[in-house]
């Protein structure tokens, strides 16, 4: 019983520090700095192509009438009444004034100028998109969200703002320079949960494909290829290429089901990051879906290592 | 800060754990968290298809063509004909979001037309949305949406593609400025049939929810 006790003891004593170290670890804020400039860009270009679509989906008079999709939401997901989303409420100016406002805020974000604020706004108008049409939502979008939403949390402003800029030019002649800034366990906390979030999230997309036949018959990429009204690039002169799609459609899933265990060991890090970028970049080229791409490669960001100043 | 954490990742591996099939435990779970996990765009698989395709009849590509008349009160046959406009309009390019949103809309339409696994009222209000809309910028009254889903070439030499006409209604709007939809007919009078859900597991989105 006393051998019983002690192992519990040591496994709870254990496992706790083991989460301080995980968690509370303070860290330098420059990966979470390089974060928000590559997000911010990416952001401005999902609000910047929602520009040219803003009239036609996003407005109260779009394709979709907001009471349709309440009722299409709840087709999918019954009970389902958490969308709320200010383009339903807003006339025309104003929805095009809450749009130009988004531009504006996240470009303030990516430059660094008020971050923990512009970043909250930032998430804000971003979750008034999605739920417009949360049906109908870019597959990059949740991506963005749960990034802009965990760089909030921590000092994403801290190197390459102009914040930072500002500060540092208010520094009078004789007065002691501007300390660099210090290691924060925000910052730590900002960067675990974008890993944790984003091995899930690789976990859900690779279960997704496991749920139909395309994607263990080695098939599935050509179906993508082979849709004639939706395949971005023509390479349907690979349908006399069979063992290549296999492979194509194999090395997805086998990738997908790898990034979530694989990443978190220091020697494999490095090849599932050079994997990812392959893997995200080409399958782009069958779905078309260059922004999701582009929001995984820089999610992977988080696990990019890095050594404290 | 610790149980603010735990609970946080709890709650977003559940969600992103069960997205296309759910245990009634896992779906009572996700009911709990549904305020928080919703509300931030944490739980999004069960609306955007990150299997991409799954090779059944609703992955395929899906396109309404859209006849414009002029009066709204008058049957079409008593009319002349204004325009076709395609949607998605083949003018966009594939690679941008707006396109590629069109495209999942008809393919929802489509897959809501079929009439053993469909839902008419659904399959009507898209097409009376869409319908509506392409009316207000064209300023016209009345329209015969048409929606036709294209088959997809096989891998395999022999497997030739075919379109079929899924759905087809008139799309009006009313004296009073509202959008009204009839249906003229559905894939069971019209397509050839096909089996639905060919190679599939799940259904509408890919998954069997509870």
């Amino acid at each position: 019983v006393n051998r019983l006790s002690a192992y519990f003891a040591d496994l709870v004593e254990s496992t706790g520090q083991a989460w301080n170290r995980f968690w509370f670890t303070p860290s330098d804020p420059l990966p979470c700095s390089i974060l928000r400039i590559v997000v911010g860009c990416l952001v401005l270009v999902h609000l910047l192509l929602a520009t040219l679509e803003l009239d036609r989906w996003y407005l109260k008079s779009g394709v979709v009438a907001p009471e349709s999709v309440t009722a299409l939401v709840q087709a999918t997901r019954p009970g389902s009444s958490f969308h709320w989303s200010h383009f339903n409420q807003l006339g025309t100016t104003e929805s095009r004034v809450a749009h130009a406002a988004a531009i504006l805020i996240a470009a303030a974000f990516t430059a660094g100028v008020a971050t923990r604020a512009t970043g909250v706004l930032t998430l804000a108008a971003l979750l008034a998109y999605f739920h417009r049409l949360p049906f109908l939502a870019g597959h990059a979008e949740p991506v963005l969200i749960f990034l802009v939403a965990y760089l909030c949390l921590g000092p994403a402003g801290a190197y390459g703002s102009l914040d930072r800029l500002i500060a540092r030019r208010r520094v009078q002649p004789g007065d002691p320079p501007l300390a660099p800034p210090q290691p924060s366990y925000w910052a730590t906390i900002s960067l675990r949960l974008i890993q944790l979030h984003l091995a899930v999230f690789v976990a859900m997309m690779a279960l997704a494909k496991l749920n139909g036949d395309a994607w263990w018959d080695g098939e599935a990429i050509w179906h993508l290829l082979a849709r004639p009204r939706s395949r971005p690039l023509d390479l349907s002169g690979l349908r006399g290429y069979e063992l290549l799609v296999n492979f194509w459609t194999h090395a997805v899933v086998y990738f997908e089901l790898a990034f979530p265990v694989l990443i978190w060991n220091r020697l494999t890090r490095p090849i599932l990051l050079a994997l990812g970028a392959i893997v995200w970049l080409t399958l782009a080229l069958a779905t078309g879906q260059w922004l999701l791409g582009l929001a995984l490669v820089a999610a992977s960001i988080a696990f990019v290592p890095h050594k404290d100043r | 800060l610790s149980l603010a954490l735990f609970i946080h990742c709890f709650c977003v591996a559940v969600v992103l754990g069960s997205t296309y099939v759910r245990s009634a435990l896992q779906a009572r779970l996700v009911g709990i968290f549904g305020p928080y996990t919703e509300a931030l765009a944490f739980d999004p698989g069960q609306q955007i298809p990150y299997y991409y395709t799954h090779a059944r009849l609703q992955d395929e590509d899906a396109t309404l063509q859209i006849d414009l008349y002029a009066d709204g009160q008058l049957p079409v046959a008593r009319q002349k004909l204004l325009a076709t406009v395609d949607f998605p309009s083949p003018r966009l390019s594939r690679w941008l979001p707006d396109y590629q949103r069109s495209m999942r809309l008809v393919r929802r339409l489509a897959t809501y037309a079929d009439e053993e696994t469909g839902d008419e009222n659904l399959s009507s209000m898209i097409a009376r949305d869409i319908g509506a809309r392409v009316l207000r910028e064209h300023g016209a009254g009345r329209a015969v949406v048409r929606c036709t889903r294209h088959g997809s070439q096989g891998l395999r030499a022999g497997d030739e593609p075919e379109d079929a006409l899924v759905y087809e209604a008139d799309v009006w709007i009313d004296e009073t400025g509202k959008p009204e939809v009839v249906k003229r007919l559905s894939a069971a009078e019209v397509a050839p049939g096909r089996n639905q859900g060919t190679g599939g597991r799940g259904q509408e989105t890919g998954g069997r929810t509870p």
